[in-house]
């Protein structure tokens, strides 16, 4: 059952049978094979499996070397070290260069959990999303990721895929009825009085949120943005048209992330309330997932509890404006 | 318009873009491992600079060619000896180049870098030698040949020069 598999076995298992299909196809690791479960691959396939050692730098123009020669590489490590560490090698070898190289980072945010703060990611969409052309997408599921999957190695360019490593905390999507694009958000749940923007993990906590607001008579539309650049502008703006106000949730720090890239559409827009649930600049201390997701307000409950404040400005302007104050 | 660094979709003949320095060589490592891989018997040549080696890039570039026994890898170290801020060795000195790219697990040989019959030996001899990626290392003097940047020296890694002292440089060149 594919509900039960981690996300690193989804995506080597569909490697496995794409670079049996494709001599092209080209993965690349910086010793961390083992933890981003590609190991099986590089007994199968000696000549498109390639560990470089703890050198990430060196993976990433290696990759557009090999991209440069027809192949297509996929290069692995934990968030952070795709991301931040190497920005210069990513701009300039990769995105710069126009190279159709995938970065597979793992572990996003407070999932890296007991590895701690050195290996949280609370910046890599802040850092990536300034680069022109990269693409960022951040499956939420397992049947999002097998969806997407096909359209990844489809796309020619760099992007940049923010991979939950292990079981990811629920399965959203249904296999058979869902229609993936990966240049169209998905409204899982129609609302009117607010919508929440979530991605990666955040996604299970809007949706319970949205639980929460009905039960105090708040409608809320939930847009799942898995694609967080390019956006997708005609969705987001549609549904906060209907709605009027926003929060967007996020495992990453409020700065920079998804709800930068969504305020930026609107204040362009449709400027309306809107509030951030993410990491409120801030490193983040060593624990589980649930722990530090409720410790830092990434949980349902701060979700609602911000949802809520903004319904009530949003409320407290339309009466203004029709007093005329 | 040209860069002025290497930019493989706005400069022709030129097949990776390496301006950020320290980054070429790991390019060049993608190409010589994707042409083995291949078997096509393709060579891959880079250059660098002297001043560029101190990028720690290098290092794990050069680690994994001798890894992979790159013998495809045809790669130069242009040691004019300068840099932006000065002369190498006065701002984070890089030699003994050889012991270093020997150390590294390379096939070492320097010339004179102004020496197109020995540049084209150590290319031959590169190409001969089996189980190693190559570097030649390549003594040379920047503005060679031209008598008023040569008295410079020091002072010539980077310098404007008028129209007539370009008339001036391309008769002594020519």
């Amino acid at each position: 059952m594919i509900e039960n598999m981690e996300m690193r076995k989804v995506l080597a298992n569909w490697l496995d049978e794409k670079m049996a299909e494709d001599s092209s196809i080209a993965i690349l690791d910086a010793d961390l094979a083992l933890a981003n479960g590609t190991t099986a691959l590089y007994e199968k396939y000696p000549n498109q499996a390639f560990n470089v050692g703890i050198a990430e730098a060196n993976m990433a123009s290696v990759a557009a070397g090999l991209s440069a020669y027809g192949f297509k590489p996929f290069i692995f490590s934990f968030c952070p070290f795709v991301t931040r560490r190497i920005c210069d090698q990513v701009t300039i070898s990769i995105a710069y260069a126009g190279r159709n190289v995938k970065i597979i980072g793992t572990d996003p945010g407070l999932s890296a959990a007991f590895n701690g703060g050195t290996h949280m990611s609370m910046e890599d969409i802040g850092v990536l999303r300034s680069i022109p052309d990269m693409v960022i997408f951040e499956p939420v599921d397992q049947v999002q990721l097998i969806k997407a999957l096909p359209q990844i190695m489809e796309y020619e360019g760099a992007m940049y895929i923010r991979l939950f490593r292990k079981v990811p905390p629920a399965v959203i999507f249904d296999e058979e009825a869902y229609d993936f694009n990966l240049f169209k958000a998905d409204v899982l749940r129609d609302g009117t009085d607010i919508t929440l923007f979530a991605t990666g993990i955040e996604v299970k906590e809007a949706l319970e949120a949205a639980e929460i607001l009905e039960r105090d008579g708040i409608s809320a539309e939930v847009v799942n943005v898995h694609t967080i650049k390019p956006l997708d502008e005609e969705t987001i703006l549609e549904s906060v048209q209907k709605t009027g106000c926003a929060v967007t949730c996020e495992n990453h720090n409020i700065h920079g992330g998804l709800g930068s890239a969504i305020s930026e559409l609107l204040i362009k827009n449709n400027p309306v309330p809107m509030d951030f649930v993410g990491m409120d600049d801030a490193f983040s201390e060593v624990g589980v997932m649930a722990y530090v997701v409720k410790k830092y307000g990434l949980d349902s409950e701060s979700i609602a509890e911000k949802a809520k404040a903004i319904v009530r400005a949003k409320d407290k302007e339309a009466k203004q404006i029709e007093v005329g104050v | 318009m040209l860069p002025s660094h290497s930019d493989m979709l706005r400069t022709p003949g030129v097949d990776m873009t390496t301006g950020s320095l320290g980054q070429g060589l790991s390019c060049a490592v993608g190409l010589a491992l994707g042409a083995k891989v291949k078997d096509d018997g393709a060579n891959v040549y880079v250059i660098m600079g002297d001043g560029e080696i101190s990028e720690g890039q290098i290092w794990e570039a050069a680690t994994f060619a001798a890894h992979r026994k790159l013998d495809n890898l045809i790669a130069f170290v242009d040691s004019n000896k300068m840099q932006i801020d000065g002369l190498v060795e006065d701002v984070s000195g890089i030699e003994p180049l050889t012991d270093k790219w020997e150390a590294f697990g390379f096939y070492v040989q320097r010339v004179d870098g102004h020496d197109i019959e020995a540049i084209d030996q150590a290319i031959a001899n590169a190409k001969g030698y089996s189980g190693k990626p190559s570097m030649i290392i390549l003594d040379t003097l920047k503005g060679k040949g031209v008598s008023f940047l040569e008295a410079t020296w020091k002072n010539n890694h980077n310098v404007k020069i008028s129209k007539e002292q370009r008339e001036l440089a391309l008769s002594e060149l020519s």
